[in-house]
């Protein structure tokens, strides 16, 4: 497993020790990349570095999948630099969340390879969240729905607040991730198609206003319109932050789902929290919104010929 | 929903300059204000220009951190505007919700009553899109609640609106006497050149919150301006490179970057990451290499100090050595 940073930079060398150690811990051989503790400004070294690091796995044939061990800011970068072509034909697993959503979706949209978004490997502090990260990058088998937290103890915990925005029952394709990172695609070559398909996303520490910009960029560019459907995980940390008025993100979003008769829930089991599930994204599935269930309709992963 | 993308207006419309006598509508298509009796400084300063008012019908209506529902805010812009006692159209202020409105406006009916129209921030989202839709000369410039604001806001915002006279060069605020003035100084030179174009642009989240839509800015071959206020240089750094790789923003014909101000490192009240540059250090490094004109301070946007510019209207900017001439060139009313 090659490990990478992407964007910016883990807080101490400890993070990636520990992340070394839970690669292991998982059964795999860590590859830790030469940049990953470089920095530069905001990011892990430099565009060449980090782009060095990821190339670098891509063409080496010991290398099953590239992890990225951390988030914050600077994937985008990296787009008009990569090597889709080797990309592709490496057929590589890449896992990453926050800001690798922008380099997920754009890989999966130029390759057509199934990316998982998921928590970075720095995020992955319970059993729970190691068990579900391990079982996604190893499982050939279609994988167990995502349900929202509707009885006994889930609901009881009030961790996931399920709100069904509009009903029905819609398939496609699995497209999105962290809003914030998923949004500076929009207007530029790496944009990828969201017609037919199930729109995902969740962000962290962002206020529901500025949230709301980007769901409005996706509402006026008409792809809202044209998704099958859209569903909701987690937003840690997000709120209305130092607004009194501000009203929450289903609130925000939800005039505009309904308006469209979109058909969207709130409050699946995904995202940046300590329990939350990956999210393959390229794979087919069906979303069931009065149920907060998302099934998916075929495995994410094949075994290698 | 049109899939296609707005380009340059073919012909420019310029508004007529207010003049004493006058009536300006107030209205609210993003937030409010959180005291109503703020507009009392607005109708004393109003008067001494000689202008009178008229009120929005939904001006105080709150929904979420908007002035009320996006319907209710689109029928204030679109009565207030085809009012015809209404000789300009004045925003109350800023926050968030202009983008919302822009499927609900009647563009064509706008553009049959062409009129003085100022603000910026969430405004420009209305600014440009107005701008490209009817070719009309809309003003980034301070609004209701902020046109009084310094002495150096409030001669530009005059000059621009109630004048059809050239702005002409603009200069900086007199320096203060501070001993230790506020960062940036306003006129960096990033990258040489020469530059002329119509003049195009606003509040940087904005510019970046349209791409990718129907209503995103033309900017190929204009002088391009964008500002921000309260953002991490990480997000600048982002929206920047969003653009470069979607707009046309590299074929402007020169960039001025604004103050931004309280976008220093950690200032911010959005997340913060660990190892920053500084927006200073975004700006050299994603822009100094287009080829253009390329300048950095200009009171132009959220600062105290901030000088108004008419979209659409010729310009030019020279920038050589340390040497900055940034002319509005043409008048922008008639």
């Amino acid at each position: 497993m090659g490990l990478i940073c992407p964007s910016s930079r883990p807080q101490t060398p400890a993070v990636v020790a520990r992340c070394h150690r839970l690669i292991a811990e998982m059964g795999f051989k860590p590859v830790v990349g030469k940049h990953v503790l470089s920095s530069y400004g905001f990011t892990a070294g430099t565009d060449e570095q980090r782009l060095a690091d990821l190339h670098g796995f891509v063409e080496d044939d010991s290398i099953a999948a590239i992890f990225c061990l951390s988030g914050g800011y600077g994937a985008l970068r990296l787009l008009p630099h990569l090597d889709f072509a080797a990309i592709e034909r490496s057929r590589k697993l890449f896992v990453g969340g926050d800001d690798a959503s922008c380099l997920l979706n754009a890989i999966n949209a130029a390759s057509g390879l199934v990316c998982l978004q998921a928590l970075n490997l720095e995020q992955i502090k319970t059993k729970q969240t190691y068990d579900r990260l391990k079982t996604a990058v190893t499982s050939t088998n279609v994988w167990a729905p995502l349900v929202a937290a509707q009885s006994g103890e889930e609901l009881l915990s009030g961790k996931h607040d399920f709100y069904c925005c509009v009903e029905g029952i819609a398939e496609g394709k699995l497209v999105g991730g962290n809003l914030t990172a998923f949004i500076t695609l929009m207007g530029t070559p790496y944009q990828p198609d969201m017609n037919g398909k199930i729109i995902f996303l969740e962000d962290l520490g962002e206020q529901n206003g500025i949230l709301d910009r980007w769901f409005t960029t996706l509402y006026l560019s008409g792809d809202l319109q044209y998704a099958a459907a859209v569903v909701f995980g987690s937003f840690k940390d997000c709120g209305p932050k130092n607004s009194d008025t501000m009203l929450s993100v289903m609130d925000l979003f939800g005039d505009r789902l309904q308006y469209l008769g979109k058909i969207s829930c709130f409050g699946l089991p995904f995202g940046q929290q300590d329990d939350s599930y990956p999210v393959p994204i390229g794979v087919n599935a069906r979303l069931t919104a009065a149920e907060g269930r998302l099934e998916f309709l075929e495995p994410a992963l094949v075994l290698k010929n | 929903m049109l899939k296609t993308k707005e380009t340059t207006p073919a012909k420019i419309v310029k508004p007529r300059a207010l003049r004493k006598g006058d009536t300006v509508g107030i209205i609210a298509p993003s937030s409010t204000l959180f005291q109503e009796g703020e507009l009392e400084f607005t109708y004393q300063w109003l008067q001494k220009l000689g202008l009178k008012w008229k009120l929005g019908k939904h001006l105080f209506e709150r929904y979420s951190e908007y002035a009320g529902s996006d319907e209710a805010r689109a029928e204030d812009l679109m009565n207030i505007w085809c009012d015809p006692e209404v000789d300009g159209v004045l925003p109350l202020r800023g926050g968030n919700g202009a983008p919302r409105l822009l499927p609900l406006i009647d563009f064509e009916l706008l553009a049959k009553s062409p009129k003085m129209f100022v603000g910026y921030s969430d405004l420009t989202a209305l600014l440009t899109t107005i701008h490209q839709r009817t070719g009309l000369v809309c003003f980034y410039g301070p609004m209701a609640t902020s046109f009084y604001k310094t002495s150096y806001s409030h001669r530009y915002w005059t000059k621009a609106i109630m004048s059809n006279r050239p702005i002409g060069v603009i200069t900086d605020p007199l320096p203060a006497q501070i001993w230790k003035p506020a960062y940036p100084p306003p006129r960096m030179v990033i990258a040489e050149g020469h530059g002329r174009g119509r003049l195009i642009g606003g509040c940087l989240t904005l510019i970046k919150q349209l791409q990718g839509t129907p209503f995103e800015a033309d900017m190929d071959g204009k002088i391009v301006f964008l500002e921000d206020v309260h953002e991490e240089p990480h997000q600048i750094d982002r929206m920047l490179t969003q653009l470069l790789l979607g707009s046309n923003l590299k074929k402007a014909a020169g960039i001025l970057v604004g103050e931004c101000a309280g976008c220093t490192p950690g200032e911010s009240n959005r997340r913060r990451l660990s190892l920053n540059h500084s927006v200073e250090a975004v700006v050299r490094e994603r822009l100094s290499n287009l080829g253009i004109p390329v300048v950095y301070g200009l009171r132009l946007g959220h600062g105290e100090d901030q000088f108004t510019l008419p979209l659409g209207v010729m310009a030019t900017l020279e920038a050589r050595g340390t040497a900055v001439k940034f002319k509005i060139e043409e008048s922008a009313a008639h």
